[in-house]
């Protein structure tokens, strides 16, 4: 039987949650794998959620009504992707940098680390630097994203790279930066390794980087 | 009073700093140009609309904008033929304060701080009126509450600063309200009308202004110095 996994992205986009929990679940009925599910369904749906956002067709509340149904969708999906798509991807640690309380961005971000496979360790908002160093030698991730939305707090993403490399561990990880305010040009500038304009855009660049690696 | 220069000098500003510029006497040969208020939060159309501004009104020999980096809603944008002086600062709350330095104390000692003004709090870009309007229009009462609350959850105080211009009692109160209602922590701060008049007269220093000469582009690293 098909499967219009066109239709998953749409019912995301239009934020219904319940509606989007039954056809994740009538997705699962089919042999569409649950990878695909995630893949070609609910990530480019948050894709255009991201691109609306932007452009202001969409508004605060909109985009916090798919992200909720997103994260109801994934309660769902959870349990059926294999462990070779759950957990084994790698491990990333990720927070909101000190004087930022924002979190709206950042879970999204984990969220979609979370689907894509990754073991997540979402260390919270307002994080002072020595918290990402402490949780880079604790948890060694392969991946650390650092979130601000302001730019008066987007200094600090440097400083806690440069105490990664004081702390000897720079080169262990990649570091990734996300939030409204930074640019490819400021993430360049501070040496991290990459930028994702957006959390739906963060897995995939992420995955890039690091098959690029291996 | 000291004459800046004979040029023609136009401040193109935003909506928002509209009353406290409005209240200070206009130097002559300066105009006075406002642009909606709702662009804050789109910083892509902030851009193209105040690089239009910027085009249309190539008669000016000096443009000040009335802006800081808005979340880079200024960066990139290149005056085609005018010299631009921009204040040197994240966003209005530095303006209405009065100084930079003012509002790294403030939020260092107020961390999560939601910050209105008369301008925010009459355009109902308060959390209330955004719940109330904006967010109930498009997706119903029940989940405007949720998504505000949401939005605001890691806030603690809500500051009031106090311009002195309109009616402040008035503004003060539904402050208060908001306060009340998220069950933040209401404070209320004076404001300071430096940074507004020298918009409008200058000095424009390096120390508090970003200058940019004709054809150049605005880049966000000049704020963050």
């Amino acid at each position: 039987m098909s499967f219009d996994l066109g239709k998953i992205s749409e019912t995301l986009v239009t934020g219904k949650v319940d509606d989007l929990k039954t056809l994740t679940g009538q997705a699962l009925e089919t042999d569409i794998k649950p990878g695909d599910i995630l893949n070609q369904g609910l990530l480019p749906g948050m894709d255009t959620v991201s691109q609306r956002w932007k452009a202001g067709d969409m508004f605060m509340p909109e985009v916090l009504r798919c992200a909720k149904a997103m994260g109801g969708a994934m309660e769902v999906l959870r349990p059926h992707l294999s462990e070779s798509e759950l957990g084994n991807a790698g491990t990333i640690v990720i927070g909101t940098v000190a004087g930022d309380l924002h979190d709206i961005g950042k879970d999204l971000a984990a969220m979609m680390f979370e689907g894509a496979g990754y073991n997540v360790i979402n260390i919270g908002i307002d994080q002072p630097n020595e918290a990402f160093v402490k949780a880079v030698k604790e948890h060694k991730p392969n991946v650390l994203g650092m979130s601000a939305l302001l730019t008066t707090t987007m200094p600090r993403m440097g400083e806690v790279i440069n105490s990664l490399k004081e702390a000897g561990i720079r080169d262990q990880v990649a570091v990734i930066l996300g939030g409204a305010p930074v640019t490819e040009e400021f993430a360049k500038e501070i040496g991290a390794d990459l930028y994702a304009p957006n959390a739906g855009s963060a897995v995939e660049i992420t995955k890039e980087y690091l098959e690029s690696k291996v | 009073m000291k004459k800046e220069t004979a040029h023609k000098k136009l401040v193109i500003a935003c909506g928002s700093i509209g009353p406290e510029l409005e209240s200070l006497p206009k130097p002559p040969g300066t105009d006075l140009y406002f642009m909606d208020q709702n662009l804050h939060r789109i910083p892509e159309r902030l851009k193209e609309e105040v690089q239009k501004s910027l085009d249309r009104f190539d008669q000016y020999d000096q443009v000040v904008l009335g802006y800081g980096l808005c979340s880079n809603g200024v960066a990139g944008v290149i005056p085609p033929t005018q010299q631009l002086f921009i204040p040197r600062v994240h966003d209005c709350i530095s303006l209405f304060l009065g100084s930079r330095n003012k509002y790294k104390d403030v939020f260092y000692n107020y961390p999560g701080s939601y910050f209105l003004t008369k301008s925010w709090i009459e355009e109902l870009k308060d959390p209330l009126g955004l719940m109330e309007n904006e967010y109930t229009q498009r997706v119903g009462r029940e989940t405007a509450e949720w998504a505000i609350n949401e939005e605001i959850k890691n806030y603690k105080y809500i500051i009031f600063v106090n311009n002195g211009v309109g009616d402040t009692d008035k503004c003060r109160n539904r402050a208060i309200e908001n306060a009340t209602y998220f069950d933040k922590e209401f404070v209320e701060m004076e404001g300071q009308l430096a940074y507004f008049h020298r918009i409008l007269n200058g000095p424009y220093d390096k120390t508090d202004f970003v200058t940019i000469m004709p054809g150049e582009e605005v880049k966000q690293k000049d704020f963050l110095k």
